[in-house]
């Protein structure tokens, strides 16, 4: 019985009434179509029509179930399939004929593993650095950061102590505002001091990111004024780690940076503060910085060395906020008698610092897009497998077709094979990624921070995963099930099957050279990175660090002052001097790529106070009169410095090449005077020589101006030892270590070790781009190369009797060969085109990683191209042979 | 058909059901309309669910059915369902029940005079 005249919405509702089993549906769907139309009609309204849906909706999925369960429990009917049986029907089906063929569906379920692996573990981290809030952080959506703009737009910038308070007093749209700021912390609890990662914070910090303490407590108001009760919170890994989870370490003392601190909390299990991965072990107050970092920087409104971050109040936006905030800033500075030099920004939180989403994002983006190109060839391959195996049941399909089992039915039967498969090599994927991702956590990045990673895959990483694989499956499986099932039966039973396998061919083809494609923007990724690195081994940064070890000290966790900041490098030069097959030694605040960065302005007597004609920025670092030889940093004009620099004598510094440039073009620099600083607090500096110019932040960096100072006059945070050995002789590491014990027991070391292997990590990204480019490129050229081969062969035979005809009416073995690899060549063409099509454009991104290397650099695509090409060869090989042995008469007699 | 056990209480639902149908034979969907039209309770009760309700009170006894023209758009025979005896029993029940739990509640919270 029928329904007229029946609506659109009618008919989408009948659709859903297949998933209720056939017995309900036979009896009820009538009924159910009529209520429903009748109900539709009488909607008047998009909020009725609205209910109408909701209540429907409900329905379904309230009786769907509930009418299988009553089905379940009555004796199974027979005869009527329903949608649901169809399924199960098809998955056994699926599943008999994967294990009819276990190593051809053995290796495509590897290969699809290997791509869903790789994808998986990509989103896995972007998922832990990007996505994720760290353990312990609670509505991440209200949390924001607070940054200050300058003028010029340049972004990102830190905030003075006064400011907080002035933000704390002014709330502004935030429920709570924290500041924070790192701070080396030198912990005693055993036999040596060990340098930990301390977070200053405010006294809100912890309830903005929402965490509750797992013993004691966090700071109270009381705690968290200047001059308040040294107090610290523990991570809850330290506690484990150094006090074996002593349950009874609250109100105990702590020695940190020579203070005896209280401890009061203990944060709850994994929290370490609001960045993913960053080791925080211990939180102390911001005001007790005085005390631990030894620096009066509290009440200064220029000191700008804390980051702020807040939770917004119900209601209010990050735009709302930034104007408050903004409008608090200019009235403070307008108060102190200051410009307003900016504005706010509020952005939302992130689990890595601001600055560091671009580089960071961008980085995974590539890793993900190569791990994209393998799934995307696994894919292929796998879909010319099952295309294969297609084409072999051609016949069985075509007698089915022309039995009258639906097209439908058919191409559902293969696809559900397709997905069948890719589930299993899913299953194998989900395995790899929660390996893969356990060896990454274990890397330790180029950065001078302890970091813990947990990178292992969630639920969020899993259900992509799952549907990349059901997708791909679905996809892969979807074409050739269509191809397969096009042709008209008639003719394929007619004609043995070669129309059929023409369009078949055509298809496959097309797998083949996307296989190819990929594969060639891989390898082209990969060789890119290994020309990069071979020019990064070859730059010269201007600087030797062969031979030479650093000993790197954070002197300020032992409330050292400058004086004694230079009578400790002085020591320890003196010491290590003395160690046999020491060259030279020297010291200094910061290290040539030693991944941080230290910046001043410089200003030129008697010129107008504009940026780059009397006010220039600058790197600079402290340096004792030993670095330019220890280091090999060749002084092209004046002298080096020497122990007479020193504080109180008149004040001296060295400029580069390029600051010399910039300062006075094509002029001796040697005896003019400039000013550190501008305005009525610079100081008068002579320059009394000129370095040459070196790679200070990055390897291979166009070139930047650096100012070098004596270390006795300007002096830093850090102190690092560089010791120079006479080549070949074994690193002095122990005999550095014992000099640094007779001269401070107590000072822990920041890092030890060669140069060259400090210098080697700031590589790292590129090498692990490198290597996944190299092993996804080799993957990929495997699998295109196998993929080829059996397009090849099927190829060859399904011309066989061509091939026959051609050779019984004369044709040369030559022109044979010609026809088959020709074949091979075409396919290897049209996907090596697409590829370095598609590198050409991918690879700008890359620019940046690469040292200069052009992304478009002729030798890597030439020995790609070639590369191929001498895979298709090679494949074509084995099919050109067999073609060759083909023997006329047989062919035609069989025909 | 047997006589039904007094329940402790009906489903809401089926008592709604009971109580739209006491004055008069409906169709499946005037009585989905009435249901959710009710101003006390509003249902939200789409068709399945009805359908599989009135299924299982027809089991029960409650209600039967008889297929009769649609007088109302004069399309395809509809079916009715009706109250039967012991439907109309077992909603007087539940009424008596209800009653007594306002009685009751009354009792508690208006304070005794006298």
């Amino acid at each position: 019985m029928d329904i007229v005249p029946i609506s659109r919405p009618t008919r989408v509702y009948r659709r859903c009434l297949s998933l209720y089993p056939a017995e309900f549906r036979r009896e009820a769907e009538a009924e159910l179509c009529r209520a429903f139309d009748a109900s539709w009609r009488d909607a008047r309204g998009a909020a009725h029509r609205g209910r109408v849906l909701v209540a429907v909706l409900i329905d379904l999925v309230r009786t769907i179930p509930a009418e299988w369960l009553d089905r379940l429990a009555q004796p199974r009917p027979r005869g009527d399939a329903t949608r649901m049986e169809t399924l199960l029907q098809d998955l056994r089906y699926a599943l008999r004929s994967l294990k009819g063929a276990p190593v051809v569906m053995l290796v495509a379920a590897v290969t699809i593993a290997i791509g869903v692996g790789a994808t998986t573990t990509m989103f896995s981290v972007a998922n832990a650095l990007l996505l994720r809030p760290p353990a312990g952080v609670v509505d991440p959506d209200r949390i924001v950061t607070i940054h200050s703009v300058s003028k010029d737009g340049s972004g990102f910038h830190s905030f003075s102590y006064p400011e907080y308070q002035d933000f704390a007093a002014a709330h502004g749209g935030l429920s709570n505002v924290a500041a924070f700021a790192p701070l080396a912390a030198s912990l005693r609890t055993g036999d040596e001091p060990r340098l930990e990662m301390a977070l200053q914070v405010t006294g809100d910090y912890f309830a903005v990111l929402g965490t509750r303490p797992l013993l004691g407590r966090f700071f109270n108001a009381e705690e968290s004024r200047i001059g308040g009760p040294p107090v610290v919170v523990l991570s809850e890994a330290l506690w484990r780690r150094r006090f074996d989870a002593d349950p009874a370490i609250l109100g105990k003392s702590i020695t940190l940076n020579g203070q005896a601190l209280t401890v009061i909390g203990v944060a709850e299990r994994g929290f370490q503060g609001q960045f993913a991965g960053l080791d925080v072990a211990v939180w102390v107050p911001v005001e007790l910085n005085n005390v631990l970092a030894g620096r009066e920087v509290l009440a200064g409104r220029n000191s700008k060395w804390l980051e702020m971050l807040g939770r917004l109040a119900p209601g209010a936006t990050r735009s709302q906020v930034a104007a408050q905030l903004s409008a608090t800033t200019a009235e403070a500075a307008r108060q102190a008698g200051l410009d307003a030099d900016g504005s706010v920004a509020v952005l939302r939180y992130l689990p890595i610092p601001a600055n560091a989403l671009l580089p960071v994002g961008g980085f995974l983006g590539l890793l993900t897009l190569l791990a994209g190109f393998i799934l995307l060839i696994a894919g292929a391959n796998v879909g010319g497998v099952l295309l294969a195996r297609a084409s072999t049941r051609g016949r069985e399909t075509a007698v089915r077709l022309a039995l009258g089992a639906g097209r439908g039915r058919l191409v559902r039967q293969m696809v559900t094979e397709s997905v069948a498969l890719f589930s299993l090599g899913g299953l194998g994927g989900a395995a790899l990624a929660f390996g893969a991702t356990r060896l990454l956590a274990g890397i330790q990045p180029p950065v001078p921070v302890p970091l813990t990673f947990d990178f292992h895959p969630d639920t969020l990483v899993l259900a992509l995963g799952l549907g990349i694989t059901l997708v791909a499956g679905v996809v892969f499986g979807l074409a050739p099930a269509l191809e397969t099932t096009r042709s008209d039966p008639a003719l394929t039973l007619r004609e043995g099957a070669s129309t059929f396998r023409l369009a078949r061919g055509r298809l496959r083809g097309g797998l083949v050279a996307g296989q190819l494609a990929g594969t060639a923007c891989l390898l082209v990724t990969a060789g890119l990175f290994v020309r990069a690195l071979g020019k990064a081994g070859g730059i010269d940064p201007g600087f030797n660090p062969a031979n030479v070890e650093i000993l790197s000290l954070e002197p300020s966790v032992r409330g050292y002052d400058d004086a004694r900041m230079i009578q400790l490098a002085q020591a320890l030069e003196e010491r290590a001097s003395a160690i046999p097959g020491v060259v030279s030694v020297a010291s200094a605040d910061i290290l040539p790529l030693g991944n941080s960065i230290k910046e001043t302005q410089l200003s030129l007597p008697g010129r107008p106070a504009e940026q780059g004609v009397g006010i220039f920025n600058t790197d600079f670092a402290g340096v004792t009169p030993g670095y330019f030889s220890t280091l090999g940093i060749r002084l092209e004009r004046g002298r080096a410095f020497t122990s007479a620099d020193r504080t109180g004598a008149p004040a001296v510094v060295i400029i580069n090449q390029t600051l010399a440039r910039r300062l006075w073009p094509g002029e001796n620099p040697i005896g003019k005077q400039l000013n550190l600083g501008s305005g009525t607090s610079a100081t008068p500096l002579e320059v009394v020589g000129l370095a040459a110019d070196a790679n200070y932040r990055h390897l291979g960096e166009a070139p930047i101006p650096m100012a070098y100072f004596p270390l006795a006059q300007q002096t830093g945070n850090s102190v690092n030892l560089l010791v120079r050995m006479q080549p070949g002789r074994t690193a002095p590491t122990r005999e550095i270590r014992e000099a640094l014990r007779s001269v401070d027991p107590e000072l822990p070391v920041a890092q030890a070790g060669a140069y060259t292997t400090y210098i080697g990590m700031a590589l790292l990204p590129n090498r692990i781009a490198m290597m996944m480019a190299t092993a996804f490129g080799l993957t990929g050229l495997v699998l295109a190369a196998l993929g080829l081969y059996g397009l090849i062969s099927y190829r060859v035979q399904s011309r066989k009797r061509e091939i026959g005809v051609r050779l019984a009416l004369g044709a040369s073995p030559w022109d044979i060969r010609r026809l088959v690899v020709g074949e091979g060549m075409r396919v290897t063409a049209i996907g090596l085109g697409a590829g370095l099509l598609l590198a050409g454009g991918l690879s700008r991104l890359l620019s940046s990683l690469l040292f200069g290397v052009s992304p478009l650099d002729p030798l890597t695509y030439a020995g790609i191209v070639v590369t191929l090409f001498g895979i298709g060869w090679i494949a074509a090989a084995g099919p050109v042979r067999r073609a060759l042995e083909t023997q006329p008469v047989e062919v035609l007699r069989h025909e | 058909m047997s006589e039904l056990p007094r329940p402790a209480s009906l489903h809401p639902r089926v008592f709604a059901i009971l109580l739209a149908l006491a004055d008069g034979p409906r169709h499946g969907y005037r009585l989905m309309q009435e249901l959710q039209e009710d101003p006390t309770e509003r249902w939200l009760l789409g068709p399945a669910t009805l359908y599989r309700t009135l299924k299982e009170m027809q089991r029960d006894g409650l209600i039967t059915s008889t297929e009769g023209p649609d007088e109302e758009s004069g399309g395809p025979p509809r079916r009715y369902y009706r109250l039967t005896a012991s439907g109309h029993r077992a909603g007087a029940a539940e009424a008596a029940r209800m009653a007594a739990l306002v009685r009751r509640w009354e009792q508690a919270t208006i304070p005794a005079t006298g």
